[in-house]
Order: C-alpha cells, then sequence, then structure tokens
C-alpha cells in the first residue's frame, strides 16, 4: 500500500538518474527511495560521487530523474511546469550550495535580501530581518561588501543566512560547514538545530563532517547513488 | 506566491551587471552614441536640404499659387494667354487669406549682345505689384531694381556670358502675338546674383507693361501668381480661385513641381528605412556582446533560477540590461547630435560645390533642420529594435536549465 504523500515533507519512490559520460553510464541515483518527515535534520552522507548532491538537486526540484516520483509537500514534482517549479523552490525551500553562489553585483546584505524581496517583503522589514540574520551568522559590520570582498567562509554563511531567512519549511545544504572554522561551524550548526527545534524546519544535510552527523537525527549514507544505511542517528 | 521583481530592482541589477565589464559596456554604449548622433544629424541634413530645395523652388517659381492657361504648362506658347480682368477673380485675389498677387508674361527668347547671343526666359512682371520681396533668390549687386517700362534685369553669370555690362544694350527676339518675329534693344539697368547659377544664366526680368506692349498682348497676360499667408489654407484658397475661373488652370506649387513634392512627402519613409537600416546592423553587434556577457553569467542565472526567479523574470532582466545600455547611448547621442546641429544653425558653407548643388536645386549654404519629432522617431526605432534584439538572448537565459547552468564550467 503506498503512503499518502502529503504527510511527507519529502517523499521519493524509486528515484533513478543517470549520466552519459562518453560510452559509459553513471548512475547518479540507483533506485532511490526515501520518506522524510516535517522536522527531520537528516546527514546525507558517503564518499565523493556517491550522489549526494544529486539527490539534495532532485530534492530542490532543480534536477529531473530518468525515472521514479518525487513530490515535496504532497505535491508530485513530475506535473509541475518550470514556472512551478520556480514557485515552490521559492516560497518552500531554502539552498546552500557546495560553491558559494552569491550573486556577484550584491553585496551580502542584499543578498540575503534577494529572497525576502522576491517574496514580496516590503522593504525595511526585509531590511531588518537580513540584518538579523547576518548577525545571526556573525558577519555584522560586513553587510555591505559584495562577495569579491568576503572570504570563502564569510561568503559560506552568507550563502546559509539567505538559505534561512525566509523560514522555508526545507533547507537543502550541501557541505555548509565546508570552509568553516570549527567554532564558526558549531555556531551554525546550533542555528540550524534551533530553527529545527523552533520552527519545525526540515533540514537535509550533505556532508563529510561528523558534527553534523552529531546534530543530526538520521543518517542517510550513500553509495553509488544507492541508499546502502537509512538509520536514526544516535 | 510568485517570485516578485520590481523595475527598480531589475534596472539597478541591469546597471550593476553593465559596469561589471565597463570596456565592454563602454564600447557598446559608444557604438550606440555614435549611431544615434550619426544618425539625427543626417536625418537634419536631409531636413534641411530638402527645405532648400523647397523654398528654392517655391522662390524659382516664383508663388505659393500660379493660374495660367490650360495649355500654357504643357505648351508655353506665347498665344495660351488669358485676361485676368473678371471681378469675381479679383475678388478672391483681394481676399486677407491672400498676402501678395501679381501678373506676369513669361516667354523664352534670344538675347543677344554685340559678341554673344544666348536662349533665355523673360519673365515680365508689374514692379509696382510685385516688389523685391517675391523674388527673394536674387540678389541685385550692380544697378537698379525694375521700373515701369525700365530697362532689364539679367543675371551676373549671363552678363558674362554675353561679354557685355551694366547699362549697354542687348537686343531681344521672340515670336510676337501676331505670330512675326518681334525684336527690341533695351539697356541692361541692373545685375542680379542667384542662389541658383542656372537662374542666374537663363532668366530675365523686364517690366510687364513693356513686354505686352512690345508683344501685342494688350492686358493679357501668362499667369498670376500669388502668395498666401498660410500654406494651410493653400487647398481652400486653390479651390476658391478655382471656382472664380473654372476655365483656367489653378494650381498649388506641390502640383506645379510633383517630384519634389513626393520627394517631401516621401522623406519621413526614407528617414525610417534609413534609421532602421543603420541599427539593424548595429543590433547584430550588441545582440552578440549581450550573447557573450550572458554566456559568462551562466552559473549566476542559474543560481537566480534556482532561487525562485521565473524563466520570464530571467528575459525581463537581460532586456533590462539592453534598456539601460540603450538608454545610455541615446542620451549622449542626443546630447551630441543636438551640440553639433547647435554650432551649425546658422548653415555650412558648401559653396565649394555649388555647381553641383545647383543641380539639385540646393543653395550653396546648408542649414539643418532639427525637429524633436526626428529625435522622438529615431530614439523610438532604436529602443524597438534593441529590445527586440535582445529577445535572442533574453530567451537563451530564461531557457537554461538552473541545474546545468549551476555546474557549468
Amino acid at each position: 500500500m503506498t503512503k499518502d504523500s502529503s504527510l511527507y515533507a519529502v517523499q521519493c519512490r524509486n528515484l533513478c538518474r543517470h549520466y552519459q559520460q562518453g560510452e559509459q553510464t553513471i548512475m547518479g541515483l540507483d533506485n532511490v527511495n526515501i520518506d522524510i518527515q516535517d522536522g527531520e535534520f537528516i546527514c546525507l552522507t558517503g564518499p565523493s560521487g556517491s550522489g549526494k548532491t544529486t539527490l539534495l538537486n532532485h530534492l530542490g526540484g532543480l534536477d529531473t530523474p530518468n525515472s521514479g516520483e518525487l513530490s515535496i509537500a504532497g505535491q508530485s514534482l513530475s506535473n509541475l511546469t518550470p514556472s512551478e517549479l520556480s514557485d515552490l523552490r521559492l516560497n518552500n525551500i531554502g539552498f546552500v550550495f557546495q560553491s558559494y553562489n552569491l550573486i556577484p553585483v550584491l553585496s551580502a546584505i542584499e543578498n540575503i535580501e534577494f529572497i525576502l524581496m522576491m517574496q514580496g517583503v516590503g522593504k525595511q522589514r526585509r531590511g531588518q530581518q537580513a540584518l538579523a540574520m547576518l548577525n545571526e551568522v556573525g558577519l555584522q559590520g560586513l553587510e555591505h561588501r559584495r562577495p569579491a570582498e568576503l572570504s570563502g567562509g564569510q561568503q559560506q554563511r552568507v550563502a546559509v543566512a539567505r538559505a534561512i531567512v525566509s523560514q522555508p519549511a526545507l533547507v537543502l545544504a550541501d557541505e555548509p560547514t565546508a570552509n568553516l572554522d570549527s567554532v564558526t561551524a558549531e555556531q551554525l550548526l546550533a542555528l540550524f538545530q534551533n530553527l529545527n527545534k523552533k520552527l519545525n524546519t526540515t533540514f537535509v544535510i550533505a556532508s563529510h563532517d561528523p558534527r553534523v552527523q552529531n546534530y543530526a537525527t538520521r543518517l542517510i549514507r550513500m553509495q553509488d547513488g544507492k541508499i546502502i544505511e537509512d538509520s536514526a542517528s544516535e | 506566491m510568485s517570485a516578485k521583481l520590481p523595475m527598480r530592482t531589475m534596472l539597478s541589477l541591469a546597471s550593476r551587471n553593465l559596469l561589471r565589464n565597463k570596456e565592454r559596456s563602454a564600447i557598446m554604449a559608444g557604438s550606440l552614441t555614435i549611431a544615434v548622433a550619426a544618425m539625427i544629424f543626417l536625418i537634419a541634413m536631409m531636413r534641411g536640404m530638402m527645405g532648400d530645395m523647397q523654398t528654392q523652388t517655391i522662390k524659382g517659381l516664383p508663388g505659393d499659387i500660379q493660374i495660367h492657361h490650360p495649355t500654357y504648362r504643357n505648351d508655353p506658347d506665347i498665344e495660351y494667354h488669358f485676361s485676368p480682368t473678371n471681378e469675381h477673380l479679383r475678388s478672391v485675389l483681394n481676399s486677407p487669406l491672400i498676402r501678395a498677387w501679381s501678373e506676369r508674361i513669361k516667354v523664352n527668347a534670344m538675347i543677344s549682345s554685340e559678341r554673344a547671343n544666348r536662349g533665355v526666359e523673360i519673365i515680365a512682371f508689374n514692379p509696382a505689384q510685385e516688389g523685391r520681396d517675391a523674388y527673394g533668390n536674387i540678389n541685385l549687386i550692380d544697378g537698379q531694381w525694375l521700373e515701369q517700362g525700365s530697362g532689364i534685369i539679367v543675371g551676373k553669370a549671363l552678363l558674362e556670358k554675353l561679354e557685355t555690362d551694366l547699362g549697354k544694350r542687348v537686343v531681344l527676339m521672340t515670336r510676337a502675338l501676331d505670330g512675326n518675329t518681334a525684336e527690341i534693344g533695351l539697356p541692361i539697368i541692373g545685375v542680379y546674383r542667384a542662389e541658383m547659377r542656372a537662374s542666374e544664366e537663363s532668366q530675365i526680368y523686364i517690366a510687364l507693361d513693356k513686354a505686352q506692349h512690345w508683344l501685342g498682348l494688350d492686358s493679357y497676360i501668362h499667369e498670376i501668381a500669388i502668395y498666401v499667408n498660410d500654406q494651410q489654407q493653400l487647398s481652400t484658397i486653390q479651390s476658391q480661385l478655382q471656382q472664380a475661373r473654372p476655365d483656367l488652370e489653378v494650381m498649388r506649387w506641390d502640383e506645379l513641381i510633383p517630384y519634389l513634392s513626393t520627394m517631401l512627402k516621401t522623406s519621413d519613409a526614407m528617414i525610417t528605412v534609413l534609421i532602421v537600416i543603420v541599427f539593424v546592423t548595429l543590433s547584430f553587434g550588441l545582440v552578440n556582446t549581450l550573447v557573450m556577457a550572458i554566456f559568462e553569467r551562466t552559473k549566476e542565472i542559474g543560481l537566480m533560477l534556482a532561487l525562485g526567479l521565473k524563466p520570464l523574470q530571467i528575459s525581463l532582466l537581460i532586456m533590462s540590461e539592453m534598456l539601460v545600455l540603450l538608454l545610455c547611448g541615446l542620451f549622449l547621442g542626443d546630447i551630441i547630435a543636438s551640440s553639433i546641429l547647435y554650432l551649425l544653425r546658422d548653415g555650412i558653407d558648401l559653396s565649394q560645390f555649388a555647381d553641383g548643388l545647383a543641380m539639385m536645386g540646393v543653395s550653396a549654404s546648408l542649414t539643418p533642420i532639427f525637429k524633436l519629432d526626428d529625435i522622438i522617431l529615431c530614439n523610438s526605432i532604436v529602443i524597438l529594435l534593441g529590445l527586440a534584439s535582445s529577445l535572442i538572448p533574453a530567451w537563451k537565459a530564461s531557457h537554461l536549465k538552473p541545474i546545468e547552468a549551476l555546474y557549468r564550467d
């Protein structure tokens, strides 16, 4: 019996994604099945090339599977137009990409405000929210710097602030602590945990970092595009 | 909730993106500026040339409306004359719509001096009726203006061809109304310079009463020339005159010189075609540069799509970059063109090319005509074509797949 997809933040069924590299077919995702409930804090781990980023891209509606079904907040992604997918991402999902991916012509605060502006939040309110979020990630005083004037770690923190400023239901983060010192990484994960507890935000974080595994309530281990372990973290 | 991207933010993003590569944007804006300035300048020159042709032609007729015997224009024979004594016609001619009018005789004749002879057109008019103002294109440089029964006024060029001088007598020979040869010896009482060398060589002026007596025309004439107060009233006056004398041919200047009126009527279309050709050519360069700029920003466009911006908004963002660039180019181009035209407001001296220009019916001094309508037309066409050309890169950008764009090297 198929479980009701509306009960889950994310539901994947037999998700397959393969890439052609010359003659060779590479399996990005191989028959992946996951049910993620609202408020879960998941660490997606596994070696490089195991399919973590590919899975995150699918969960965010950025990539299309070759086969299988994926639904987010009860909505099947296969039926959505590019424009509807844009709306889904804007209103439900926060992204932290592996390489910081900030808009280079916008300052740190403008990058954070960009999401709120797209959501139609008033100028004054979004300014306040963005500034508060920038302070939360420890970047007070750097709000008017452009990405090129920030270090890798600082850019990463701006990207994190942008992902969570609108308090999305689902946050997908790809190696968010990769460029951070241990203190900042701990602070960031504590912030994630706080949001998770306070607002029931669902986090799916792809990471090799054992600290992330410590914060996670569920650990999914991947290898060669397959889920080889799916267990509640201790 | 759909993504919102206010126009202000879009223009701000567009400006910042353009400033990322200042050199490239400056080259693009620079080529637009030069093209716009050159276009506006060329249009003003064309307008000036056409306006001058119109002025010179009306001066050469002269008259805004002319009345002739119906056969006279096809066969300017002395016998195709008419009598102006008609009360109805005179009442229209003396109406407040008409500034001035004049009766004329025009015949072709042979003029002979002691050394040479030439074919000329004799224009006979009443000096009391038609003052020097009517002949604004001739400039009396020596001698005196016509008086009743006096001699003739010739052009400087004709004087040189005849190898004669002011005060000397010349002989005019033509066919009189009775069919016999008519000859008369008259002194040269004045010498004029005309803006058109061709007129200076071929037209001589004589008092109407003298010509009528000499040619046996009594009070008959070949032409009534009419000057109106308002060019907009030309057609109304024409129909009133035609009603007064249905037996005569009443024609406006634009009917008398149809090629010029056609040229003037088609000038707007010619100007539009010229602008379109120049900017279509330019837009190839603009599209290419914009495509390159987008190619360099593929990852960023992918990010915006991933964050929730809609494909249409990406298109608008790219088009707004083109719009900002177009507005900069237009603003500078308009200022440069206006400044050049302001400096040339007194005209450009083209006397070195006077002979060639005279063949085109243009005077040796060309004053560009600066019309706001032309600037508006030029700017509108540039904006429309520019935005149309940005549709291709905008379409390309909006059809990027976020995932492919995000991970492109």
